[in-house]
């Protein structure tokens, strides 16, 4: 069994038996790692402290949404902290993510090689990413792993704001290109 | 379009890698999840993504919480007195998708248009500082006026289409505009069509009837 494989489990124990000792498992696992990630990403502790409940909260009430077919345990409660993030940035005081937020289903995909699984998908990614050349991947790692927007990036490194951007796009298209030839994205 | 490396590149990619990575404005990410929602041609790359960003969750430095214990009793706690979800935000045959009608607060049905030139309706949504997004009701065969764009311009068609000198536009799709872009859209003959954009910088109407509108409406 992969570590996404027993979390899967733990999240069906909880959807199913309303298994109080999975959630807290998945808890200690993933609280603090969703407050690691956030903090690094710029949140304060305070807005981090919150969001991490929030996820949280979704997952005990709405673990029977998530689908370990169509991604893993990380990437699901991921999208939920990403939107949840968002939605705090507006301050939609809406009291929890509602169970009819899409964010919660997973995504109506079809892939172009059903054959693969989660974790052969995730080995292509990974692939894909070293095709990329040295300096496309260092700006693509500053604005998607470190959520920095064009303009700090453009200070951060002293290239022009035009440079960032063209490469930025640059670096995506090709990403997606690998990841099609991988075949584990459809071509627009 | 002037050199080689922006040719190869195709912008809705990097939009849709902005969005993954959850870096866009709460109008912006509205934006592409309702695109997302409305049609499925982006989004095994969006969950691809998603796959690389969740890595780097799993690759995070463990952080303990303030209130570790105290939240996760909470959270246990509150098990009984579960909220209901909001009503009326169920897909129901509106014409919004369901992130935009959760960024504007209700339906199509509840939107109070504005009235910008005969055959152009406009409604406000709130938006971050330096942005602008609304909604745009155009009618079928009306020609929008010349305008370029201070920054970038993203459009989502939600009903109907547009085409203008960069192609064809209908539901679900989404149309860039770069600042050097000075473009006239027309809606399509047959069909009303309806219309999120989001500018990061005002509109500037280039055309003698834009300059006219410019001033009397102004910026709002």
């Amino acid at each position: 069994m992969t570590l996404q494989a027993d979390f899967a489990a733990l999240a069906r124990a909880v959807a199913q038996d309303r298994d109080r000792r999975a959630f807290a498992a998945l808890f200690e696992h993933f609280a603090p790692r969703l407050n690691g990630y956030l903090l690094r990403t710029g949140a304060d502790s305070a807005l981090a402290e919150e969001i991490v409940q929030d996820v949280m909260t979704t997952l005990w009430r709405k673990a029977d949404l998530f689908d370990p077919a169509k991604s893993s345990l990380s990437t699901w409660l991921y999208r939920i902290a990403r939107n949840r993030r968002i939605d705090l940035i507006r301050r939609v005081q809406t009291k929890q993510l509602d169970g009819e937020d899409p964010v919660l289903l997973p995504p109506d995909i079809v892939q172009p090689d059903a054959a693969m699984d989660l974790q052969q998908r995730e080995a292509a990614m990974r692939e894909a990413l070293k095709v990329l050349p040295p300096e496309q991947l260092d700006l693509v790692r500053l604005a998607f792993f470190e959520g920095l927007s064009h303009g700090d990036i453009a200070e951060q490194t002293g290239l022009p704001l035009g440079t960032v951007k063209s490469r930025i796009r640059l670096a995506f298209t090709r990403l997606r290109r690998e990841l099609e030839a991988a075949g584990i994205v459809s071509p627009p | 379009m002037t050199t080689d490396v922006n040719s190869e590149a195709a912008p809705i990619d990097a939009l849709l890698g902005a969005y993954a990575a959850g870096t866009l404005s709460p109008a912006l990410h509205a934006l592409v999840a309702s695109h997302l929602e409305m049609t499925g041609r982006n989004a095994s790359y969006v969950a691809a993504l998603e796959g690389l960003a969740a890595r780097e969750l799993d690759a995070a430095e463990p952080v303990g919480l303030g209130s570790g214990p105290a939240m996760l009793d909470r959270i246990l706690a509150a098990d009984a007195a579960q909220p209901q979800a909001p009503a009326g935000m169920a897909p129901h045959g509106d014409v919004l998708p369901v992130p935009l009608r959760r960024l504007i607060g209700h339906g199509i049905d509840r939107v109070r248009w504005k009235g910008v030139l005969p055959g152009l309706k406009e409604f406000h949504v709130p938006a971050t500082p330096g942005e602008e997004a609304s909604l745009l009701w155009i009618k079928a065969g009306r020609r929008m006026p010349h305008h370029t764009h201070e920054g970038s311009e993203v459009t989502l068609v939600l009903k109907g289409a547009f085409r203008d000198k960069t192609g064809r536009y209908g539901p679900g799709d989404i149309a860039i505009g770069d600042p050097e872009l000075d473009h006239r859209p027309i809606a399509e003959e047959g069909e009303d069509c309806i219309c999120f954009a989001v500018t990061d910088a005002p509109l500037r109407l280039t055309g003698p009837i834009g300059r006219v509108v410019q001033r009397l409406f102004g910026r709002h």
